[in-house]
């Protein structure tokens, strides 16, 4: 028997109107675990090289992982597997909240879907059983407001993952959306489900998840709550009281977070008392805040607010906390200081369903841009787009949700797109293989640069780990390329093995040691500690490989001058500084088992195993 | 008689507050100033079942992570949670009242007032709420 997994997939043709559930086997459960490692397995197998990522052969996929819905701590997310029509490569994003979870409450570990639908559809998965049902009523409507809808058809019960008008309108900054406010956002998957016109997943349904070692798994969670209430994690689970935003303050402190599109620091142009109302906790003064959990979370580092702004534009219900990730790209990296216009635009971007990194960087991007002459107020729709005016950054964000006027023709698929259309404005890119930068500055540390070039993904704060743990260091050591490619292929590997369980990333150091137990516990698996490493590589080299297939080699991602310091900052911890990470990516080649174009060797593929079409593809065999 | 929350090892993850079909359920957060009546106090937040609400459908025990919900009587003392194979109501016994339709936390139970009801099993959760609540004991269980 499979433990930890429901033991289906399903596969849907929207085209032909028809499905077809197969078998989960152990082999492809123990070798890919779940998440993007099935989902990257599969899409190779069963999507033609080189489609074009809005044809029908184009797939789209929603993947649990062992982790959901066991009640395993910090295993509430899920995967959404596709192309991106970003970088035209491989793409995955991965969400919170509660669809993980219910997905496989409906009977399903995960949810293909090729083919486009005449008419716009939902899929509504409700305890094995499969409908394919009109969406026309949906079509053009915000994602909370499609949510609230699906509720009274199907069920409060239900959870969905939806697109807004951005993912049916083909943007490539669109992102899916689920419980309201939580997003898998980045690399344009929103726009794949829309091409479908696919609305919405709809799931529903009590079927459990067989566990392996229940009461293994009871005690793991209970060690970890005892740690958190009672010892050493006490203070993460305090800090989960703030969310993301509350370390705000501090990533300006350490040059972290972007200032004026990245081109100055806070000492440069952003004086630290121009946050005070957005820096915790101050930031969300005069909201009705409540906590959001995502599923079996002991944290809950999200909120929801109920604000009371009756001259203003926020909403009485429905916006919530904005990650870290909007709080400084809304603030500091556009010069803003109300709190406000933040929790706005971000709502905003939920409710249309934009990736906000992506959307936010475009902002500031356009303020650049139209200082330095790039765009025009004409092409602004007429609005004087000045750093920090709390109005025009409304408008512009209002104009590019409803895709009205030049705004809408320009800025809406985000700053690579935007800046070939122009032909110009490239050197106020912030991008590796055209995706925006997250709000940790790659010029902290060029493992940001040398990880987010060579993921199949690129420019993914959430997969540079070494990158991230040098963060604030000094100099010497945050800027040294030598002699940690293993280390950085070690933490890839577990990056890609915790990210297919489908735990939460943010805060997982409380569990960062048992994760291997609690797997064991839920699904009956053991592998030996050199397996363990293959397991994390073998889905890195099935992600990679998609692409190497596509055609892609090193260098193809391309960095942006600006995110490699060209030219350098002028002011804070990384002034008079461009980065050269050839070194870097060489040594971290090595230690994947690449060679120096980015592709895989042979033996690599034969040792890792279940890797026989890639061999055949890649070498002729 | 209600379920309650063992606090040593509860984080407030909300799985029991989400699972609970009555509304016993309240959240305890020191942080957003949550507070709810007969909570034992925690510095950081939690969950507590209100006795007065709980109608011990036990829903909520399957889903919490930490397995610290147990079933209490009045004076605190623990009490061992029932287990049913079946459920049914005894036709000639029942009156129609509404009551355990009114009550079902699965929307199992169906029939005309005043005539009697049934149990739809594959439905059923057998969580044995319909039997705790039947005036007439015309709801039985093995």
């Amino acid at each position: 028997m499979l433990y930890g997994y429901m033991g289906k997939l399903l596969f849907v043709d929207l085209s032909t109107g028809t499905w077809e559930v197969r078998p989960l086997s152990e082999e492809l459960a123990r070798n890919f675990i779940g998440g993007y490692g099935i989902g990257a397995k599969i899409l190779y197998d069963e999507m033609p090289a080189h489609t074009d990522v809005f044809a029908p052969e184009s797939m789209l996929g929603f993947m649990s992982g062992p982790m959901s819905a066991s009640r395993a701590f910090f295993g509430g997310r899920y995967m959404v597997v596709s192309k991106s029509p970003v970088t035209g490569m491989w793409n995955d994003a991965n969400s919170g909240g509660y669809f993980g979870a219910q997905l496989r409450h409906s009977g399903f570990d995960g949810v293909f879907v090729k083919g486009i639908s005449e008419k716009p559809v939902y899929l509504y998965l409700n305890n094995g059983e499969v409908e394919i049902r009109d969406a026309s009523h949906l079509w053009g409507k915000r994602t909370m407001e499609v949510e609230a809808i699906l509720r009274d058809e199907v069920g409060k019960d239900m959870n969905a993952a939806i697109i807004g008008p951005a993912g049916e309108n083909l943007s490539h900054m669109a992102c899916v959306m689920n419980d309201e406010h939580r997003a898998a956002g980045r690399g344009g998957t929103g726009a794949v489900m829309g091409s479908k016109k696919l609305k919405a997943v709809v799931v529903r349904g009590d079927q459990e998840v067989p566990i392996y070692n229940k009461e293994k798994l009871v005690a793991l969670n209970r060690q970890v709550a005892d740690d958190m209430l009672h010892g050493s994690n006490k203070e993460v689970r305090d800090w989960g009281n703030w969310g993301t935003p509350g370390q705000m303050k501090a990533m300006l402190l350490i040059d972290d977070a972007g200032v004026k599109n990245w081109s100055s620091t806070y000492e440069g142009a952003y004086p630290l008392e121009k946050g005070d109302a957005i820096y915790e906790p101050a930031y969300e003064q005069g909201y009705k805040a409540k906590r959001y959990i995502c599923h079996c979370c002991p944290l809950g580092c999200g909120a929801t607010y109920e604000i009371n702004d009756p001259k203003g534009k926020l909403p009485k219900k429905g916006a919530s906390r904005p990650e870290y990730e909007s709080q400084a790209g809304l603030s500091s990296n556009v010069l803003n200081s109300d709190r406000d216009t933040v929790v706005y635009i971000n709502y905003l971007t939920n409710e249309y369903g934009f990736d906000a990194i992506a959307f936010i960087n475009t902002l500031s991007w356009a303020l650049e841009c139209y200082e330095k002459g790039v765009l025009t107020r004409e092409q602004l729709n007429g609005i004087d787009l000045r750093w920090g005016d709390p109005q025009a950054l409304q408008a512009v964000a209002e104009a590019m949700c409803n895709y009205e006027g030049e705004i809408g023709r320009i800025l809406t698929h985000g700053t690579q797109y935007a800046a070939d259309l122009l032909g110009k404005g490239h050197e106020y890119l912030f991008t590796i293989g055209g995706i925006e930068s997250a709000l940790h500055d790659p010029r902290n540390s060029p493992w940001y640069l040398i990880e987010g070039a060579i993921e199949p993904t690129p420019g993914r704060h959430m997969k540079s780990p070494l990158g991230g743990s040098l963060r604030g260091k000094d100099k010497e050591t945050r800027y040294n390329q030598r002699g940690l490619g293993f280390t950085a292929a070690k933490l890839k590997s577990e990056n890609m093995f915790s990210e297919c369980c489908c735990y939460c990333h943010m805060y997982d150091s409380p569990i960062a040691g048992l994760k291997w137990d609690y797997l064991e516990a839920i699904t009956g698996f053991t592998y030996t500690p050199m397996e363990r490493h293959m397991v994390g590589m073998r889905i890195f080299h099935m992600r990679n490989a998609f692409n190497v297939r596509e055609g892609w080699k090193r260098g193809d991602f391309k960095f942006s001058d600006k995110i490699i310091g060209k030219p350098p900052l002028e002011t804070g911890a990384n002034a008079g500084v461009t980065h050269n990470v050839d070194q870097g990516i060489d040594t971290f080649y090595e230690a994947m088992w690449l060679d120096m174009d980015g592709k895989p060797y042979k033996e690599t593929l034969e040792w890792l195993g279940g890797m026989d079409e890639v061999i055949a593809d890649l070498y002729g065999e | 008689m209600a379920y309650q929350i063992n606090v040593q090892y509860c984080v407030g993850c909300q799985a029991c507050y989400r699972a609970c079909p009555f509304g016993a359920v309240e959240l305890v957060d020191p942080h957003y100033q949550q507070v709810a009546e007969g909570a034992p106090v925690t510095d950081s937040h939690s969950c507590y079942i209100n006795p007065k609400k709980c109608k011990e459908c036990g829903f909520c025990v399957i889903e919490c992570p930490v397995d610290v919900i147990s079933l209490v009587d009045e004076n605190g003392a623990p009490k061992e949670r029932p287990h049913y194979n079946r459920i049914w109501i005894e036709e000639a016994e029942c009156i129609g009242c509404t009551k355990c339709a009114r009550n079902c936390p699965v929307d199992a139970i169906s029939g005309e007032k005043k005539n009697p009801f049934h149990i739809d099993e594959s439905k059923c959760r057998r969580c044995g709420v319909c039997l705790n609540d039947c005036p007439k004991n015309a709801v039985h269980a093995e």
